[in-house]
């Protein structure tokens, strides 16, 4: 009997559209071809041995995909196809399941609070149920965490975790504004949960006084429907992205460098992740952490309510959003562009191959190369109180300063020459190999790549780091003040 | 290959495919033909599931599959569908139906409006999925 195979399928079977059979039952027919074309028994067949959803089995113009059919006789005239099922449908609308709104309800005080979302016809009583409904964590009380964690808790959100280690300080106040004075030297989760109460006492507000760190980020984030990504650094931000990937938390990612921020929303139902697009973190110190970059205050809270916003949507289960998306505003001259994320075949995380069980316990600081003790060759170094030694004497040596414009602007370094990184390889010449020559930065890491990058480029004169960097130094005090500041 | 490249007409007809259906999933098929495997031409297919379900749901008669390929000269080279006020994304569902080598196409209308396009296709060995340039 002839068995048609559809266009779709032909690859499998050597591109015959019609293979000739004698058996005269599906199954005997379908045994037939595999044996015939082993390769497409993978494609027939799952690894439970089931029907593939995507074919259907039809004798003349009856469907006989089920497998009760697949012992009934064939006539020896009617033709056997194998056809594509060709269907499909739509992604879940909303994180939080019809179960859980359902399980939802709200008194007199919360109808009135929340009455001009229910006015609004894509929030609604559905829509803010599921708020209610919703256990959001937020990495971070900082600056991004400020209006995230105050809009989340306006809007409603349940339940909501903060998870930072970290304490209040004076600097913290330019762009930090869930914070005050009053609240300095306090854990920043417990000046959170104050703002909260008082927003909103009926939400369940859960505080994290921890550092995350490989052995507890799963057990922190583990069973919220939704992980905020407020952090400030390359570490933690990787850290934060393997354990999404891990427990299947979608990811709201957000970040801020001196004038520009990013938002992008990560993980959703499988979707690409921070690492698709970019694999592994920066070359230390090319890129300073917004804690040595610093941002305009107001950036923060436009970024931040950004990611609050996506996490709403993301919960209601409306709009369009950033998922798979990354956009970056420029707050300086207002302009924004949204690059799209494809997911990356060859994820080290979240690729079909890469099969990760646990959040991987590697240093992070140590992959960023930020552990000044274990680099390949041991860089040299200066204390504050050497070095100020040394220019107290007269001795001469060459001070390169290897910061940004803007942060020189604010402590300027006597008597230093300056070359960003990017240019030491080619203007090493300027260097004398005769003389020690000292690299500064604000903390006395970017600097440690500047050697590292002269090494490289062949340079062999003595060359030396300041601890600490020019932080370190600030506390240094002169016989003579026209020596130093 | 990792790119599907779409003209400017095709794009144009998927995308009154998709407003024509809203706020049901529309659907059609993407074809090439023997001299040049890429889309040349689109035709729309009619989404058979039961009209409670289409909002979210698209099913295809497969002898209307069957009828394009027996008489068009022509290369079938992908599906193309909609997700009506939902992200251009594959849901668990379309994943299970789709077949390895072949491009699946999914346009994302919201209020009746174009809002995303991407093109997703499975490995051959029925492994992962690939997302591909448009
Ligand atoms: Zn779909
Ligand atoms: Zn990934």
């Amino acid at each position: 009997m002839k068995v048609y195979i559809s266009a779709t399928l032909r690859n499998f079977f050597g591109r015959n559209p019609v293979i000739e059979i004698s058996e005269n039952n599906i199954k005997e027919i379908l045994d037939k071809l595999t044996d015939e074309y082993p390769e497409a028994e993978k494609i027939l067949f799952d690894e439970e041995g089931n029907l593939r959803k995507f074919v259907q089995i039809y004798v003349g113009d009856e469907n006989k995909t089920q497998k009760e059919f697949w012992s009934d006789e064939i006539k020896d005239n009617s033709e056997v196809l194998l056809l594509p099922a060709v269907a499909g449908g739509a992604p879940r609308e909303s994180i939080i399941s019809d179960d859980r709104r359902k399980a939802v309800f709200f008194d007199d005080s919360e109808v009135e609070r929340f009455g001009r979302h229910l006015l609004l016809k894509d929030i609604g009583v559905k829509g803010q149920k599921r708020i209610k409904a919703a256990r959001v964590a937020v990495i971070g009380a900082g600056a991004l965490g400020s209006p995230v964690i105050q809009y989340l808790a306006a809007a409603g959100v349940g339940t909501i975790k903060v998870i930072d280690f970290d304490e209040v300080k004076l600097e913290n106040l330019q762009s930090q504004v869930i914070h005050t004075s009053r609240d300095l030297n306090r854990p920043k989760v417990a000046t959170a949960k104050d703002k909260v109460r008082n927003i909103n006492r009926n939400i369940d507000f859960e505080a994290a006084n921890v550092k995350l760190e490989a052995d507890n980020i799963v057990s922190e984030i583990d069973g919220y429907d939704l992980v905020i990504d407020c952090s400030d650094n390359f570490k933690a931000r990787y850290l934060i992205n393997d354990a999404c990937v891990l427990c299947k938390i979608p990811l709201v990612f957000g970040a801020i460098y001196q004038f520009e921020g990013q938002v992008g929303i990560f993980n959703l139902d499988g979707g690409p992740c921070y690492r698709c697009q970019f694999p592994a973190p920066p070359e230390p110190g090319l890129v300073p952490t917004c804690a040595e970059g610093g941002a305009i205050s107001p950036l923060p809270g436009i970024i931040g309510s950004i990611q609050a916003n996506e996490a709403l949507k993301l919960i209601i289960g409306i709009g369009e959003h950033l998922d798979g998306k990354l956009l970056t505003i420029d707050s300086l001259y207002l302009t924004s562009k949204i690059l799209k994320i494809k997911k990356n075949h060859s994820c080290p995380i979240c690729s079909a191959g890469a099969g990760i069980t646990g959040v991987e316990d590697f240093d992070y600081e140590e992959f960023c190369g930020l552990k000044e003790e274990e680099q390949e060759i041991p860089i040299e170094g200066y204390t504050p109180e050497e070095l100020a030694a040394k220019i107290e004497s007269g001795e001469p040596i060459t001070i390169v300063d290897v910061r940004e414009p803007h942060e020189r602007a604010i402590l300027r370094f006597p008597n230093a020459i300056v070359i960003p990184i990017g240019q030491l390889a080619r203007r090493k010449n300027e260097l004398n190999p005769e003389q020690d020559t000292v690299f500064i930065c604000k903390e006395g890491k970017r600097s440690i790549l500047a050697i590292n990058t002269l090494r490289e480029a062949g340079y062999a004169g003595p060359l030396y780091n300041l601890k600490g960097g020019v932080d370190a130094m600030k506390d240094i005090v002169f016989s003579h003040e026209g020596a130093w500041l | 290959m990792s790119e599907v490249i779409l003209s400017r007409e095709i794009l144009r007809e998927l995308e009154e495919i998709g407003k024509r259906a809203y706020p049901d999933e529309g659907c059609a098929i993407l074809l090439g033909d023997t001299q040049n495997p890429g889309i040349k031409q689109v035709k729309e297919l009619k989404n058979t599931a039961d009209k409670e379900l289409s909002k979210s749901f698209f099913q295809v008669n497969p002898i209307e599959i069957l009828d394009i390929e027996k008489e068009k000269n022509a290369i079938i080279t992908g599906f193309f569908h909609t997700h009506p006020d939902q992200r251009a994304v594959l849901s668990k569902e379309d994943e299970d139906y789709m077949i390895p080598g072949i491009i699946y196409v999914v346009m994302s209308i919201v209020k009746g409006s174009f809002a995303d396009i991407r093109a997703y296709v499975k490995e051959p060995d029925c492994g992962g999925i690939r997302e591909f340039d448009i």
